[in-house]
Formats: structure tokens, sequence, C-alpha cells
């Protein structure tokens, strides 16, 4: 099967500091990859870099042939929205918002009227487990009922392909399972690839393949299973 | 790219897979759906101001607070015109308006003094049926009978001697219509039949515009203070827009993440930003309306209007209300230019965004260089007299006053980027300042007040001396009290009744000649205890002449001069030293002077104000249009005593603005940062600590604005006073800026409370 989402030989410095030091990777649609390192050693950047979020120093990311740099700010933008969704350690979640109205957020700004909107967010609300949190704000929900509202908002739109860095990292491990359990089903049923950036091997063991990032370079190796 | 990444979607989930497929995004196309887009992106601000958290409420209650009492400000400012407008045309509707013999009125301006105030009146009497009346009045007084304002009304009723100056029967009360403002002591009494003569024929009211009478200084004091007062306030309004600035970043670089534009980033902040701004602005307009009542029980120092007066001029008041939410949303769009929110917000850039230095000098160097070019061009009274100028110098002090605003945070910047304090809490307060912009920001408010003041303070003293100088020249001799007489004044009557005074030494009378034919100097005729006074001569007896060194014009003695029908020799003279370009004789032995109606009596009595007026009440009873000399003064003292009292007024509300936003900022900023705050609480980091840091974090800024508002402050005031009238007043000086310092050491400790809230741990959960 061809690759969804192609990076190759990827480099990126922060001022002095290089974090990509010709680090690559490919994710087919469906597959779920979990990207591993020690802290530091780049593989935030390296999801950046993979989500049109950063832009490379050099080298190419790819997704579904079309290079994600050539891209106007305004279509990645609309990427983000329509075919990419993400989780965070914390969810990013839009605080003076109802989770409901997080949820609903990326289908909002891509012009989904209202009730529509809201209709399915509660419906995924529901799968994740949490409708009993919608009409609360995120500040007023547990760190588990965040991040699995970060999740459904994730995939209220369908995505692709799911940007999850340490989604896991703020959660004890009983709700970090949980969210895990969640995020890589809907992610199957959906075929939506899932890009896990974590330093967690417990967390890791959801993917179908691991990539560790050392010093800005990127190796793959065997599943742990 | 829509075209070839959407497709059909799985969107609901069942066991066994999809259980609908749908195209998973509809979009409304075309101009309208772009245009629901926007409406949808705003709408989305909106529900981010309203979030209905505590937080947010309380932020948009700031906001609402900081705009609307900047929009008050603006509101009073901007109807500033019109209320001197409408105060203007009722004084013109009341000016009499001059007409020939047959004119149906006769009148007479009459002045009272009473503790150093003035009661302006007219007499009038009416040579006919249907004559005119003055507006605001049912009817004509009569002989005897006299209409007053209510304030001087209620003067009567309360105090004794004001009674006693108003024997006549009060038959009704001047309406608004005739006043021009509402405490103005004011009245027409009837025209007595002995003072007819001295009464000038009057076709009805409603003459000419007065005209203005601002002394230069006066003038320069009013356009400095326009300009000292609108920027700042400018400022302020902008801080208050921009209250919870930081957390607003933040958000919008998490609606970013999910797929936001950066366009409908802008949106969506311009929904925010309005919102605050709008509600401020109906707060503003609603608390104007609300305390506009008020003025009618107001008057500082003479200054006061009728509620109907104050309102803004429609211009003004439609730029206020299209202006205060385009500049708030402005604001936030060049500040989201600035930080330029992306997905990940700011914490990835690597280097913080650079402060242009060029504009916030280039504004300090046009203002400077316009305050250079005004004085260049002219004399002071020369460039004053100007009004193309006069802007010139009021847009002068505004650019320089906006540069110094500009200039402060990029100053703080600086000075943090370079500062490595060795303690903790100076160090958190340098690192915090290296990326708040917030406090230098609503500090700039501040500092940019501090420097409109000293620049007034400067103005005003120049103003003062001015003042000083005309009373003075008033009452250089104050136990010397001159009394202007009327033509037909019966003196004797009048010095019977000064006699009654307690305290009078002597009452010498004046007679003055005017020059006709040969003779072109005054001849002056008094006693000779006034010319001993006058002149310093021992010698005199009556009939003695005395000119003053340097007198021209005299023809020699025994030269026959004309006055009225009577023939008059001119008397031998000596000459004197002295200044006074006059023929001075002494009275008592040469009839003819003797025939003319003195122009003044001069009284020698106790200097206190309180004789003043203690003689005047006793002439008044002869006749009211005899007036103290010094009173006539007084009005250009009340005027001065009026703009400085308007310059101080228009100062308190602006530090009281001032001490409003700078408390709203303050909150805000430690609510914004109780994150990181309750992070080092937590770390072990000690609570003096933190609140020294918090501190230090205000002093710093504060203690680089005042160094930069007293050169540029006092700088301003030196290119805009002439050399010579330029003095500075240290103490005053000194107790400007320690009361600026004050009042930010003072915000600073009441965050202090605040502060301690957001260390609690709780701070530490928040999404």
């Amino acid at each position: 099967m061809s690759a969804l989402l192609e990076a190759v030989d990827l480099r990126k410095s922060f001022g002095p500091t290089p974090a990509l030091d010709g680090a690559g990777l490919s994710v087919r649609p469906g597959e779920v990859v979990a990207v591993m390192g020690p802290s530091g050693s780049g593989k935030s950047t390296l999801l950046h870099c993979l989500a049109g979020i950063l832009t490379p120093d050099s080298g190419v990311v790819r997704y579904r042939d079309v290079e994600l740099s050539a891209m106007a700010d305004g279509e990645r933008s609309e990427l983000r929205r329509t075919d990419f969704g993400f989780v965070f350690q914390f969810g990013q979640l839009v605080p003076e918002l109802s989770c409901l109205e997080n949820v609903a957020l990326p289908l909002r700004l891509g012009g989904v009227k209202r009730k529509e909107a809201e209709s399915r967010a509660r419906s995924w609300l529901e799968r994740l487990e949490v409708a009993d949190v919608a009409d609360k704000r995120p500040g007023e929900t547990s760190g588990g009922q965040g991040q699995r509202v970060a999740v459904a908002r994730a995939l209220v739109t369908g995505p692709r392909v799911v940007f999850a860095d340490e989604p896991t990292g703020a959660l004890d491990s009983l709700n970090g399972e949980r969210v895990m359990q969640l995020l890589t089903t809907a992610a199957k049923e959906t075929n939506a690839a899932v890009v896990l950036v974590t330093h967690e091997p417990r967390v890791a063991a959801y993917s179908d393949r691991e990539v560790v990032v050392r010093d800005g370079r990127s190796r793959e190796v065997e599943p742990v299973r | 790219m829509r075209g070839h990444l959407i497709g059909l979607r799985c969107v609901f989930i069942g066991v066994g897979g999809c259980s609908v497929v749908e195209e998973a995004r509809p979009v409304a196309g075309g101009a309208a759906g772009a245009r629901a887009r926007w409406v949808a992106d705003l709408v989305l601000g909106v529900r981010l101001a309203v979030g209905g958290s505590r937080t947010s409420w309380a932020r948009l209650a700031l906001t609402a607070a900081g705009v609307g009492l900047g929009v008050v400000a603006l509101l009073l400012a901007a109807s500033v015109g019109p209320a001197r407008e409408a105060k203007s045309e009722r004084v013109r509707a009341a000016a009499p308006v001059a007409g020939g013999d047959d004119a149906p009125l006769r009148v007479r301006d009459v002045v009272v003094s009473w503790q150093g105030r003035r009661i302006v009146g007219v007499e009038v009497a009416a040579t006919r049926a249907g004559a005119p009346v003055p507006p605001g009045v049912g009817r004509l007084p009569q002989p005897g009978e006299v209409v007053v304002s209510p304030e001087l009304l209620d003067l009567i009723q309360t105090d004794y001697s004001v009674r006693a100056r108003f024997p006549e029967r009060v038959i009704g009360v001047i309406a608004d219509a005739g006043l021009p403002r509402p405490k103005s002591l004011l009245f027409y009494a009837g025209l007595a039949d002995v003072h007819a003569a001295d009464a000038t024929p009057v076709e009805g009211f409603g003459g000419d515009r007065p005209g203005s009478t601002l002394l230069p200084a006066y003038r320069l004091l009013v356009i400095a203070a326009i300009g000292a007062l609108l920027v700042p306030l400018g400022i302020f309004v902008l801080v208050a827009t921009r209250l919870g600035a930081t957390g607003r970043d933040r958000r919008l670089a998490a609606i970013r993440l999910v797929g936001a534009s950066r366009g409908q980033v802008r949106r969506i902040a311009s929904g925010e930003t309005l919102t605050g701004a709008v509600l401020g602005l109906l707060v503003g307009v609603a608390l104007f309306f609300a305390a506009r009542p008020l003025a009618r029980f107001i008057e500082v120092e003479g200054v006061g209007f009728y509620p109907t007066d104050l309102l803004p001029d429609p211009l003004l008041g439609a730029l206020i209300a299209v202006g205060v939410p385009v500049v708030a949303v402005v604001s936030a769009l060049v500040a989201l230019r600035t930080v330029d929110i992306g997905p990940l917000g700011l914490h990835r850039a690597a280097q913080t965004p650079a402060r242009r230095a060029w504009w916030r000098f280039a504004l300090l160097g046009a203002g400077a260089a316009v305050l250079l070019t005004v004085s260049a061009v002219g004399s002071f009274d020369e460039v004053l007299a100007d009004s193309a100028t006069a802007v010139g110098l009021g847009a002068g002090i505004g650019l320089v006053l906006a540069g110094t605003g500009a200039v402060l945070p990029w100053l703080v910047g600086r000075v943090a980027d370079r500062l490595q304090p060795e303690a903790v809490a100076p160090m958190l307060a340098v690192r915090g300042l290296r990326f708040d912009a917030g406090t230098p920001r609503v500090l700039a408010g501040v500092v940019v007040v501090l420097t409109g003041s000293l620049t007034l303070q400067v103005l005003l003293g120049v103003a003062t001396q001015v003042t000083a100088a005309s009373e003075l020249e008033s009452r250089a001799e104050p136990h010397r009290w001159v009394l202007n007489v009327g033509e037909h004044t019966p003196v004797r009557s009048l010095e019977e009744a000064i006699a009654l005074v307690g305290g009078v030494r002597r009452v010498s009378e004046v007679r003055t000649l005017q020059p006709r034919g040969e003779l072109t100097v005054q001849v002056i005729s008094t006693d000779c205890a006034e010319l001993a006074d006058r002149l310093k001569v021992d010698d005199c007896v009556p009939g003695a002449a005395y000119r003053t060194a340097g007198t021209t014009g005299i023809p020699g003695p025994g030269t026959r001069l004309a006055v009225g029908a009577l023939t008059w020799v001119v008397p031998q003279h000596r000459e004197v030293p002295g200044t006074a370009q006059a023929l001075f004789v002494a009275s008592g032995a040469d009839p003819v002077l003797e025939s003319v109606q003195p122009s003044d009596l001069v009284v020698v009595g106790p200097p206190d104000r309180g004789f003043g007026d203690r003689l005047l009440a006793a002439t008044g009873r002869v006749d009211r249009a005899v007036v103290l000399w010094a009173t006539a003064r007084v009005g250009q003292v009340e005027l001065f005593t009026s703009l400085r009292s308007g310059v101080i007024g228009g100062s308190a509300l602006l530090v009281l603005l001032a001490v409003v936003g700078l408390a709203a900022a303050a909150v805000d900023q430690v609510w914004e940062r109780r994150r990181h705050t309750a992070v080092l609480a937590a770390n072990g980091v000690p609570r003096r600590t933190l609140a020294a840091a918090a501190l230090w974090q205000f002093a710093i800024p504060t203690a680089l604005g005042i160094a930069l508002a007293i050169p540029v402050g006092l700088g301003a005031a030196w290119l805009v006073v002439p050399t010579a009238l330029f003095r500075l007043d240290w103490a005053e000086l000194g107790t400007t800026v320690g009361s600026a310092a004050a009042v930010v050491l003072i915000v600073a400790l009441c965050t202090v409370p605040a502060l301690r809230h957001a260390i609690r741990p709780a701070s530490l959960r928040t999404e």
C-alpha cells in the first residue's frame, strides 16, 4: 500500500539548536505509528513537521503526494480542519467553550451548521463515553475526560490522520489506557492513521509499528508486542 | 486542496464498520456562503468573549469598565464644544442690542461684588409699552423690583449680607434660557430714575456673540491640555481592549490547531474584541447620560453647564461610536500580526519578535519637530493668534506624548534583555518583562499622563505668572481702593455712604480732564493727600501743580484752554520724578476743575477683601454702577482659575482612569500568569519572593517611565514656552513624580491578594 503521509530527510533547527537532522517517516492509511525517543530527541518536532504546523528547513513532507511546504498557509489550515486531527498532552481545548462546542468547533470552522455540528459532536462524545460532560467547560472536567473530549474533537471531522503528542502524558495509567483504547479503536474503525508521539512503551504498544527518534534522526524498530 | 483531498467518509461507526456514509463536510458555497462563514467566525469570537466562566465574565467586565470610563471621558470632551456653544448662545441671546434715542429700553450694566464673587446685573427700564424682555424673564422689573437667578435667590434667602445688597422686591427667577450656567449669579433690576441718565438706549436682546477673551498664555494652556489629556485617554481605551490578550492568543492558537485559517483567526479575534469594545461603548454612553443630570449641581470654580448642554457634537459622537470599536479591532489585529498566532501558539518561537524602535522615536521626533517649527514661526503671542499654528502646537504635543507611550515598551524590553540581576525576585521580574507586553503597555499610559502633567505644570506656571502680574498690577498698593464713578453718580451721597464703612481712613476725589486741543496729556486733579501718595511730594498745597519727568505736550503756564463751556488756565507747575504721563493739580483752589464730575474715588482703608466687599455694599445702596477697579481685574483671575480647574479636573479624571486601567491590567496579568506562578509556588519559591517579583515587575518599567517622562515632559514645555517665562517648580515636580510612583506602587500592592489567590495549587489544574 502506498504511503498516505511521507517525510524524507527532514532538517529543522530552532536558532542554533538542531531538532531534526535527516529524520524521515512514512505512514500508511489506517496504520498506527508510534514515534518514540527520549526528551529533546526531536519527536514532537517531527510530528509538527508531518502535520504541516512547522515547516522544515529542508527535506520534504508529502501528504497524498502533495508537498505540504508548497501549500499556502490557508491550504494547510484547511488540511488540519478536514484531513488531520490532533490530540496533545494538554488537550488544547478552548476553555471558554463547553466540551460539546469544543468538539463541534472544527466542523463549525468548516461551515457546518451549528445544529448539525453539535449533533455529530454529541455522538462522538457518546462514543468516547463522555456525553455527560458535554455542557461542561474543560476546566470543570477531569484530566481523563478532557483528553477524551480532545480525542472526540480530533475524530469528529473524520480525519485521515490523527496526530497525538503524548496524549496520555498527563493521565494516570488507568485513564491513559482507556484513552488509548478509544483512540486507536475509533481510528481503526474510521481507517484513520495515527501518528503517536510517546516515550512510554505501554502506550507505544497500541501501535502497529514504532519509529525511534534520537538526536534528530529516525530509525524503524520492530514492534514490541 | 479540498477537491482532491476530500471524498466520501465513514461518519458513524458500528461494530461491523460504517453504518452511515455521507459527504463529511457540507460547505456553503458562493458569496452567501462566504458571508455566512464571516458571520459565523465573528459569532464564535463573541461566544469566546462571553464564555460564561467567571474568568471570561470578569475579563469582559474589566474591558467594558475600562472602555466605558474612556468613552465617558471622550463623550465629555466631545460635549465641551457644543456646551460652550450653547452657553455662548444664551449669553448672546441676553446681550443688549444698542439702539437709537427712540429705543424701547434703557439699560445699565452693574456689578456687585460679594466675598470676591462677581454678581453681574442689568438695570433696565422700558420707555414704552411692549418693550422686549430679556430671555428667561417673565416681565421687566420696575424700580424697586428685581428678577434674580436661582443661585442668587438662594444666596439672598440664606445670607444676610447678600440680602442687604438687594433691598428690592424679588418678583421672579430667571429661567435657564436666560442664564449662562446653572449657578450663574445674575439679576435684572428696575432702573431708578436717578440713574436714567447713565443708561444706554437698547432695541432689545440678542446681540453679537461675545468674542474670545483668552490671553495667549491661557490659549496655549487649553491647546496643550487638549493634547495632553486626549492622548493618554486613547491609550487607556486601547489598553482596556487588550485586557486578557495573552489568554486570547492561546485560545486562538488552539483554534488554529483545529484548522482555522489566519483570516478566520483574525475574524474570531475581531468578534471577541468587538464584544468588549461595543459593551464598553454602551456602558460609557449609559454612564454618560445617567450622570448628565448631575451637571446642574456641579460647578467647579465658575465652570458649569446645564445637562442639556452636554450633548456630544454629532460628528465627534459618531466618530467615538465608530472609532472605539474600530480602534479596538485594529489594535487587536495589529497585535495578532506581531505575534503571528500559529497552531502551536507562541511557545515554539525561538526568539520573541523584535520590537521595532524607529517608528516610536519617529513619533517623538515628529512631535519635537512640529513644536520647534511652531516656535520658530513667530513669537509666543503671534503663534497663538493663528489658529492653524495653534492646532499644530496641539498636534505636536500629542505626537510627543504618543511617542513617549510608544517608546516605553521598547525601552523596557531593551533594559530587560540586558539586566542580569543576582537576586531571585528581580530575576523573575526581568525574565517576565521580556515576554510581558501588558505591564509596560498599561504603564505607558501612566507615563503619558505623567509626561503631559509635567508639560502642563510648566504651562500652568507660565499662566500663573501672567495672572499674578495682572493681579499685582491691579493691587500694587492693596490699601488703596479705587472706585470708578459714573458720569451721573451722586458723588456726595456716595462719599456719605463710604464714610459709614468701618476702617475708611481717607476718601479722595480724582478728576480727569481728557486731552483736547493743545493739551495732549491728561490733567488729573485730586487732593494733596492723594498727590503725596502718588508723587511722593511734601510741598503740596491747594492749587499746586506737578508734571512728571519726561512728560511732554503740556502748554506753558497761563495758556487758556476750554473745559466744557468754561475756560481753564494752565497753572505754574514743577517737575517731579515719576512715570505717569500727566499734569497733576492739587484740588481746592481751581473752581473750573472743581466743576468737573469726579471719575474715581480713592478710598484708603484696610487691604483685606472684606473691606472691598463692605465698600461695594455701601456704594451699591447709592449706585450699583460704581465699580471697584480691582474687581474688574478679578474677571481675568477667575478665568484663569476656571481654566486651571478644568485642566486639574481633566487630569484627575485621567488619573482615575489610569488607576482603574492599571489595576485592571495588573490583575489581568496576575490571572494570565497564574499557572506559571502556581508552578513556581509548587516548586518551593516562597510567596514573599513571588510578591517581590510582582512588585519588581512594576517597579522597573515605572522607574524607566519616570526617567523618560521627566526629560520629555519638560523638554516639550521648554520648546513651547518662551525662555524668559520658563520656570521649574522643583517641589511641585517632585510631588507629581512621587505621586505617579506612589499610584503605581499602590496598584502593584493591590495585586498581592490576586497573586495569593493565583498561587493556590488549584491554579495548576487549568485547561
